[in-house]
Formats: structure tokens, C-alpha cells, sequence
């Protein structure tokens, strides 16, 4: 028996050792070999396909993850339609899809990385916090060599920039996702208040919302990101996009007069009871639905939440009106500059035995996702969608548009440009911030303790 | 008199705490009719205002739950049939044999309860990889039976000492062997433990979501937990479906509850009459 | 008999399969992590090795001591309050007159109920705006005490164990249930004719008899309190500020949020160990009172 149990330990210690080798340490090793023989390989194709072009391709299959699962999802159609119809164009190729939903889907995409086996393409939420890692370990393929002026030309000015990385282009974009503040109409007609354009028009509108008996602004804090969008906004109306930039690349220029005002105006609004008592222990899902039941007559948040307020359940289906962030008397920023983006996309595998194939999916899906997840009311298109019938839009979503079309910049959420661990304590920094537990000073001080980084 | 007043004194505090314990399921049924207006505040414990009976068919139509329903049902019974296999021999084994080790093994069949799952996923998901099982059934059959082999052998174990030792020395004298013995004597006598073993056998791996997410990705292979999370969409949920996919899962539950606990209530009664 | 049962070919077919699964499938994941927890490692790119230096980190680490400490009052309430509960059940279900089948079914729906089901039902429970708690307490004239649940961090603690504890009185009245019942009814005729009161026979008798059951209960009741995860991170997600952050959520979030795989691996061999502690502890506890 003692034998046996030797022998037990010893194979799973052998074991351990080969597993371990392929986990940790050695990985990059293996990533950088193979990429240099998927190279190879392509090379080689492309010269026997301009050899023999008519003659029969090889059979190939191509792998795609994302989190469009729900049918309020528009997206989840159109991946379903393209892989249909990318069959119908290219009979050799043939895709297989994989929906997971969000939290599940992180764990999931983030094991399979490690493990060694990711899908040919995977949806990835742009920037420092989720997709940047990869793209520094070199788990993803950079699309330069394969993207040609024609495809370019399709795509909006300047949102092929969200997707580059260390000067190298690794996704398209898709559409864009823009915050707005959403009002409920009919609240603000009750408590006769005026949507605000400044400041003080909308601590005014708080006050007449509250006297009628609404609460001002649902907020859900428990996930802490909701909260994180009242400060990315109140900082560009504070201080404008440009100078947030300057503070992400010197993380010492959060702590200046315009970051510690913007957090005054934070606890401001706090102070005035502006936000539900409840924003701690309320969830995103309970404020966006709690918003689309009647339970606030203002919701800061990006246009994807439209279908939540546009069915026939909601008590506010046509009571909701997209508008501007007010802008802040006597402050750089303007009511043109928004937060918002188009980083999140999908991502070739750099590991993928099929490249060439896998690219060509890409920007035939990133364009139908841009033009059609437009149509359906999914977000704004990063593409070319002058062939798209704006009046058949629903009304949220051409107001959304409208204010789109008035954009002069934008920056993106900052946890998609903060690392994973920055973009932690700037969340709880926020949420300290609307507790009141920390000061507007000590606030700005804390933040000029993060690391510098790049704006994509 | 006194003994009857005191009676209905327990009975009303059994059904009292009954009621409450019942109370989710009816809640769970009621939030499987609304819509996410009723559910986010508007009605959150009463009767739908609105049934919404069609979240039953978008659970069936777009979360696709049936097609899903037959993968649960096979992982989970091949599970369970092994648990039981395994868990009763280990734990005879472990609990009537000699030889020297067995509180080492114990514990070391014990980790399984301890280690937390996240961690574990991605030192798993290479050994599966290394198993070439991923993207099978065994995917998930393999790690459900290791994860509720600890709580399985544990019991049985347990309800192994409290048997006296009389009737395996009969049969020995009897001339039977130590697996005839096993089968004769002890498996019979470990019934109800065994059906215990099964229901939580059965609960955990027929609720399990994490290794099914992450150790599957072809759809042939997916659970019902998968099929019913994939209505939790990234920006806007429809909580009523999900309720009525969550009621679909659960009625075979109730089901199969009812069954093996009066299994466990029938060998009980068996084994005090052969005993 | 002793030849019997020491068959060494019988032995080794009994117990290499399960020894051969849990050694794949546990043992080895468990010295992999092992392994994850001395690197300074992020999940993606490469690892570098920096021994015990995670460890180091731990127990300076006030967010994860905070953590540990909110596991352990679990696990004793769960060890002190649930399980007694439980076994009071178990006993009186087990004894009662009428509806005994019903009882038993009733009491173990909570744990039949998926966790997403329950979450959504206790955030209901416990809904500042329009929960069923504060809507109660405003009946009986004490809208004074009605408050956020999960919101503050004075209450939410306790309010995010309570349903645990409530959830899992039914997982733990089953085992002792199937224990109590399968005692042999002789003891307990015996004794009731000596003219002891059925409470005398439950103390004296029931559950003396039940001390190997009890013990299994108690094992999984503390483990399952130091690796507690599901339920809470539904309804706080551990917080408001880390209030009711426990280890496994804290071990969650910083290897699939802020990318410390290293780390958390490191608090994950923690646990494991933590738990395995507890248990020879447990074993030892058991044994000293049998000799009593």
C-alpha cells in the first residue's frame, strides 16, 4: 500500500510539473513560436491563392466568443445572421459561435487565455483594465498587414484610434456607446422643473423634483461603476476633456483646483439629496429598471439601455428624453465633449491558425454590428451608415444620435483606460467620495497616486 | 389535555416555519409571471398585476431550456450514479478495513470540500486539457463527482460507524467474502445515507454554473444553468424569464427530492424491521 | 474477520478510483495553485517567481484580515445557531405525531432553490425603497427602524448572513434527520418505559448517538462558512466598502478584476488550509469527548 501511495504522489507530482509548464512561466515562449509559424503559414497562402485562385480552398473553421445572449441584445442577431450568411459568401468557412454572459464570461475568456485555448476571435472590453494585458503578452494579433484603404475609407474619422495599441491597429470598431442624462418627461412636467443645461438648472430641478415628491437621480452604486460615470462627467464639464488627458498621462494633476471642484460638485449634488438614500446597496440591473418603473426622474447612462425603457412594460416607454450633461458655469468643459467610446470589440487570437479567414469574419461582423446594430437601436455606428433610414430609428435613439452628431471629443469610461488595479481604486474612491467618507481634497490627493497611462 | 395543548403548540410552530420555508417557491413562481416593472418595485411580493405567461415561452423558445434539459439530466444521474459507487465502497473502505492511513485519506478526500472554485478553474481546466476531455460530458462529470465525493464518502462513513458490527461478523461466519459482505450486508444498511448522498449529489452538480460556463463551449454539451444564464444579458435583463426558466429547473428537483427522501424513509423502516 | 477486511486486492478497489479522481481533479489543481501563489503573476502574460512574497503580503494585507475575521463570525454563527436549530428540527420532525412527510419536504425547499432565486428574493427582503422588511416594520409602527439593509455598513453584514444561515437549515436537518432515524428504536422505547420525558430521551439518548452525524455537520457547515461566496457576492458583493468582503470574494476579485492571479492564489491556498486546520482541530475536539 505504502508502495501505491508513493506512487500516487509521484504521478501527480509529475503531472503538476508538465502542467505547470504549460500554465506560468513558459507561456510567452509558446505564444512567440507560434506566431512566427502562423506567419510563415500565411505567407504561404497568400502565394498559393494568387497562384490558383479558382481551385477548391481549404476547409476552415473560426471560432468566436462574445456576451450578446439576450434578445434585447440586438447584436446577438446579427452574429447569429452573419455566421449564416458568411457561409453563403465564403462556402469554406465555416463559424462557430459561443454567447456567455457577463460575469461568467469574464471568468470564462480569462481561463481559456491562460490555458492556451482561446477562440479564433473573442469580444474584449477595450482598454487598460481587460484588454491590454493580452495585448502586452502578445495573446493577440495586430491587424495592419491585413487591413487595406478600402475597408479603411468605411470606417468614421477617427475611431479606428480606439483600437490601437502601441501604434498597431488590433480590432475595429463597431458602434459607440455616448452617456446620456435620461429624464422622465412626465416627472419633470409634474414638478414643473426645465431639463437642465447648467449647474445650477439642474440643482434647481432637483429641488422642484424632490418637492414633488420624485426621487431626483436613481443611482446604483452597489456595482460602482453607475457612480464612476457621474464623475467622469462632472470632471469633463469641470475641466474639459483635454486637461483629463493631460491627468492620465501625470496622474499628479488630479490633484489640482479643477479635480478637487469637480468631486465638490459630486458631494454637492450628495448633499442636496439629489441621489436615491439607497445608491449603495442598489444594483445597476435595479437602477436601470428601477429608472424604466418610475423610482427616478434622472438616470446618467450610456444609450444601451434604451430597450430597457422602449417596451411595453415600462411605465416610462415614451415618457424618457435623452439630453447633454449641463455643462458647469464659468468651467472649461462644454456640453459638446462626451464620455463615452468604441473601444470594446473583438479580437483576433494571435495563436489562430487561420488569420487571413479570421480577419475577413472580423470586418465583415464588425461592419454589420456598426451598421445594423445602429438600425436596431444598439448604439451609435462607428461605420459608414448613410444607407441607414435615421426616422425609422426609435425616438430614444435618434435624440442619442442627434447629440452624437454634436460631439467635438470623447473620452472613453476611465476604467477602460486606468489598469485593472487603478481602475479598482478609482471606483472605490468614487464610491467613498459619494458616501461622504472621504473629502474632495483627500479625493484628489488619492488619485495622483495612480499609475500614468496611455489614452488609446 | 395538557400533553394535546402542548402537541398543537409544536404543530403550530412546524407550520408556521413551514409557510416561510415554502414562502420562495411561491415567490419564485409569482416572479416567473411579471414583468421587470412588477419585479424592480412596482409589485414585489403580491400576484402579477400582469401575468406574463409568455416568459415561459421566451424560457423555452430563446434560452432554448429543453433542448438544454436532457444534458442536465445526463450529467446529473451518470454523476450521481457514480458518487454513490464510489462513496459507499471508499468509504466501507475507509471506515471497516485495516490498515493504516485511513484518517490521512479521509482528509485527503476531504480537500475536495475545501478548495475554493475560483482559484481551482484554470489548474483544472489544463488538466482536463490534458485529459482531452474538455468540450465532453466527462468535463463536467469528472470534477461534479470529485467535488461531491468528500461530502458523500464523509457521510456514509459517518453512518457506517454508527452501525454495529454484528451482522458483517455473521456473515463472515457465514464464509462470505469482504465484497459479498459489502454487497449483502453493508449496502443495504447505508441506503438512506445513500439517498441523502444522491439529493445533494443532485442538487449541486443539476445547479452547478461555474464549470459548466467554463468547461464547455459547445452548445451540444451545454446545461440547463447555462442555457438559463444566458438570458442575464450585459445591459438589460428580463428577470421574469429567467424566473420562469429557474422554474422550469426546479419542479424535476421537487421531484426527485420527494422520491429519494421517501427512499430514504422506506429502507429506514426496511432495515428496523430486518433488523 | 480481521482477514476479511484487511483483503488488500478489495481494498485497492474500493479505493483507487476514488483516490485516483480526486487526485487528478483536487490534489493536482491544489499544488498548481500552490505553485500560482509563489508567483507575481497577472493570468496572461508570464509569471515571474517571488517565493513566499504573496504570503508575506497576506497577513499585512488589513482588507484580507478584514475578510477573514467576517468568515469566522459566519462560521460560528453558523456552527451556533444554525446547526443547533437544525438539529432542534430535525429531532421534533422526526418525533412529531402528523405530517411528518410534509414537514420534512417543506423544510428543505430554501435549499432546493437556486441561489439566483434566493439573492433576488432577500434584495427584495431587504430593498431600501420598497422592501418587504421595512414595508413590515412600517405596519407595526416602526418606520423609525426601517433603513437601507444592505446599504449601511453597520447592518449589512449580518443581513448578508442570514440568509445563508437560513437557506442551509434545511441541507443540515436532512443528514441529522436521516441519523436520528436510522437510530435503533430500542434505546428510545427502553428509555420512554423508564419514564424519561421525550426532551430527557432527545439529550440523553438522540443525540449522543448522534455525535458522528453531528460532526459531519459540523465539518461541512465550517467549511462551507470559511469558503462562503455565492450568496453574498449576490447581495453586496462584498460590500458597501468591503464590509461584508469575505475571503473567497476577495480571492474573486483580484484574480478576474484586478488581474492578481498570483495573489489570489495565494489566498486560495490560504483557505485550504485554513479549512484543514479546522477540521483536524474538529476531529480532535470530537475524539477528546468520546474518552469523556
Amino acid at each position: 500500500m505504502r508502495l501505491k501511495k508513493v506512487g500516487v504522489l509521484l504521478l501527480s507530482a509529475v503531472m503538476t510539473m508538465q502542467l505547470m509548464a504549460c500554465a506560468g512561466t513558459s507561456t510567452k515562449g509558446d505564444t512567440k513560436d507560434t506566431i512566427t509559424t502562423t506567419e510563415d503559414k500565411t505567407s504561404d497562402d497568400t502565394s498559393i491563392k494568387e497562384d490558383v485562385k479558382e481551385e477548391a480552398k481549404e476547409e476552415v473553421t473560426i471560432t468566436i466568443w462574445h456576451q450578446s445572449v439576450t434578445d434585447t441584445d440586438p447584436v446577438k442577431k446579427i452574429i447569429e445572421d452573419s455566421v449564416e450568411d458568411y457561409k453563403k459568401l465564403h462556402p469554406n468557412v465555416t463559424i462557430v459561435q459561443e454567447g456567455v454572459t457577463g460575469e461568467q464570461y469574464k471568468t470564462k475568456i480569462k481561463t481559456a487565455f491562460a490555458a492556451g485555448e482561446a477562440p479564433d476571435i473573442s469580444y474584449m472590453f477595450g482598454g487598460g483594465s481587460f484588454v491590454k494585458p493580452y495585448i502586452d503578452a502578445g495573446y493577440l494579433l495586430p491587424i495592419d498587414e491585413y487591413l487595406t484603404s478600402d475597408v479603411k475609407d468605411k470606417i468614421l474619422d477617427g475611431m479606428l484610434e480606439n483600437c490601437t495599441y502601441n501604434g498597431k491597429i488590433y480590432t475595429f470598431p463597431t458602434i459607440t456607446f455616448l452617456a446620456n442624462l435620461y429624464c422622465n418627461t412626465e416627472m419633470f412636467e409634474k414638478a414643473g422643473a426645465t431639463y437642465p443645461t447648467t449647474w445650477t438648472e439642474l440643482l434647481d430641478a432637483v429641488d422642484k423634483l424632490k418637492a414633488a415628491g420624485y426621487n431626483p437621480i436613481i443611482l446604483g452604486e452597489k456595482d460602482r461603476w453607475p457612480g464612476m460615470y457621474w464623475f467622469d462627467i462632472i470632471s469633463a464639464r469641470q475641466v474639459g476633456n483635454p486637461a483629463i488627458m493631460e491627468a492620465f498621462k501625470d496622474p499628479t494633476k488630479f490633484n489640482s483646483e479643477g479635480f478637487v471642484k469637480a468631486a465638490e460638485k459630486m458631494q454637492e449634488l450628495v448633499n442636496a439629496g439629489a441621489f436615491n438614500s439607497t445608491m449603495l446597496s442598489m444594483s445597476y440591473d435595479e437602477m436601470v429598471s428601477g429608472f424604466a418603473a418610475g423610482q427616478g426622474a434622472m438616470l446618467f447612462q450610456a444609450n444601451w439601455i434604451h430597450p430597457n425603457f422602449e417596451n411595453e412594460d415600462a411605465v416610462t416607454n415614451g415618457k424618457v428624453k435623452a439630453i447633454a450633461f449641463p455643462i458647469i458655469e464659468g468651467a472649461a468643459g462644454t456640453a459638446t465633449e462626451f464620455s463615452g467610446g468604441s473601444s470594446d470589440g473583438y479580437y483576433i487570437n494571435a495563436n489562430t491558425k487561420h488569420p487571413k479567414e479570421a480577419y475577413e469574419y472580423l470586418a465583415y461582423l464588425s461592419e454589420r454590428i456598426g451598421i445594423e446594430g445602429y438600425e436596431a437601436g444598439a448604439g451609435l455606428p462607428c461605420w459608414d451608415a448613410s444607407s441607414v433610414d435615421a426616422s425609422k430609428l426609435s425616438p430614444l435613439s435618434q435624440q442619442s444620435a442627434q447629440l452624437m452628431e454634436t460631439g467635438t471629443s470623447y473620452i472613453t469610461w476611465w476604467d477602460n483606460i486606468l489598469s485593472a488595479d487603478d481602475s479598482e481604486s478609482y471606483k472605490n474612491l468614487v464610491a467613498e467620495l459619494l458616501a461622504l467618507k472621504i473629502t474632495p481634497q483627500e479625493f484628489a490627493e488619492k488619485m495622483s497616486k495612480l499609475q500614468p497611462s496611455e489614452l488609446y | 389535555m395538557k400533553r394535546n395543548w402542548k402537541k398543537w403548540c409544536i404543530q403550530i410552530a412546524l407550520i408556521l416555519f413551514a409557510i416561510i420555508q415554502i414562502y420562495p417557491l411561491y415567490w419564485l413562481l409569482t416572479f416567473s409571471l411579471k414583468s421587470n416593472t412588477e419585479i424592480f418595485g412596482g409589485n414585489v411580493a403580491g400576484l402579477p398585476h400582469k401575468w406574463k405567461f409568455e416568459n415561459y415561452l421566451s424560457a423555452i423558445g430563446e434560452a432554448k431550456v429543453l433542448n438544454y434539459f436532457f444534458n442536465s439530466v445526463f450529467v446529473t444521474s451518470i454523476t450521481i450514479l457514480i458518487v454513490i459507487i464510489l462513496a459507499s465502497t471508499s468509504a466501507y473502505a475507509i471506515e471497516r478495513m485495516i490498515w493504516r492511513g485511513r484518517q490521512t485519506v479521509m482528509k485527503i478526500i476531504l480537500l475536495g470540500l475545501m478548495v475554493p472554485i475560483h482559484a481551482a478553474l484554470l489548474p483544472l481546466f489544463m488538466v482536463l486539457k490534458q485529459l482531452h476531455i474538455l468540450n465532453t460530458y466527462f468535463a463536467l462529470i469528472i470534477p461534479y463527482v470529485a467535488f461531491g465525493l468528500p461530502m458523500a464518502v464523509y457521510i456514509v462513513a459517518s453512518f457506517l460507524s454508527s452501525i454495529p458490527r454484528e451482522m458483517e461478523e455473521a456473515a463472515a461466519i457465514d464464509g462470505c467474502g469482504t465484497i459479498r459482505i459489502f454487497g449483502n450486508v453493508i449496502f443495504p444498511l447505508v441506503k438512506p445515507a445513500l439517498a441523502t448522498v444522491a439529493i445533494f449529489t443532485y442538487i449541486s452538480s443539476w445547479n452547478e454554473l461555474m464549470f459548466a460556463v467554463t468547461f464547455v463551449s459547445k452548445k451540444e454539451y451545454k446545461t440547463l444553468t447555462v442555457g438559463i444564464m444566458s438570458m442575464v444579458g450585459a445591459y438589460t435583463t428580463k428577470w421574469g424569464e429567467i424566473g420562469a426558466g429557474l422554474v422550469i429547473a426546479t419542479i424535476p428537483t421537487i421531484l426527485i427530492y420527494l422520491l429519494l427522501s421517501d427512499q430514504v424513509q422506506k429502507s429506514i423502516v426496511e432495515g428496523a424491521v430486518k433488523g | 474477520m480481521n482477514k476479511i477486511l484487511s483483503n488488500k486486492k478489495v481494498l485497492c478497489l474500493f479505493l483507487l478510483p476514488t483516490l485516483l479522481i480526486t487526485t487528478l481533479i483536487v490534489v493536482i489543481p491544489i499544488f498548481i495553485s500552490f505553485y500560482y501563489s509563489m508567483l507575481d503573476w497577472d493570468g496572461i502574460g508570464k509569471g515571474s517567481f517571488i517565493g513566499l512574497h504573496n504570503y508575506i503580503e497576506l497577513v499585512q494585507d488589513t482588507r484580507f484580515l478584514n475578510s477573514v475575521k467576517n468568515s469566522l463570525l459566519f462560521a460560528a454563527l453558523s456552527i451556533f445557531i444554525q446547526l443547533p436549530f437544525s438539529l432542534l428540527l430535525a429531532i421534533v420532525v422526526a418525533n412529531v405525531s402528523r405530517g411528518e412527510k410534509f414537514y420534512r419536504t417543506a423544510y428543505f425547499i430554501p435549499v432546493i432553490i437556486s441561489t439566483v432565486v434566493i439573492g433576488q428574493l432577500w434584495q427584495k427582503i431587504y430593498n431600501g425603497d420598497y422592501g418587504l422588511l421595512n414595508a413590515l416594520l412600517d405596519n407595526l409602527g416602526l418606520t423609525n427602524l426601517s433603513q437601507d439593509w444592505l446599504g449601511q455598513e453597520k447592518t449589512a453584514l449580518l443581513c448578508s448572513f442570514i440568509p445563508i444561515l437560513w437557506q442551509y437549515v434545511g441541507y443540515h436537518m436532512l443528514i441529522m434527520y436521516a441519523g436520528v432515524k436510522s437510530q435503533p428504536p430500542e434505546y428510545l422505547e427502553a428509555a420512554l418505559m423508564d419514564g424519561a420525558s421525550k426532551v430527557q430521551v432527545a439529550f440523553r439518548i438522540t443525540i449522543p448517538l448522534l455525535k458522528p452525524i453531528l460532526k459531519v455537520c459540523v465539518t461541512f457547515s465550517l467549511i462551507g462558512a470559511l469558503k462562503v461566496f455565492d450568496l453574498i457576492y449576490v447581495l453586496t458583493n462584498g460590500g458597501p466598502f468591503f464590509s461584508t468582503e469575505v475571503p473567497s470574494i476577495y480571492m474573486y476579485t483580484t484574480i478576474f478584476d484586478s488581474y492578481h492571479y498570483g495573489y489570489g492564489s495565494a489566498i486560495s491556498i490560504f483557505i485550504i488550509l485554513e479549512c484543514l486546520l479546522f477540521t483536524v482541530f474538529l476531529g480532535f475536539l470530537f475524539k477528546e469527548k468520546e474518552v469523556l
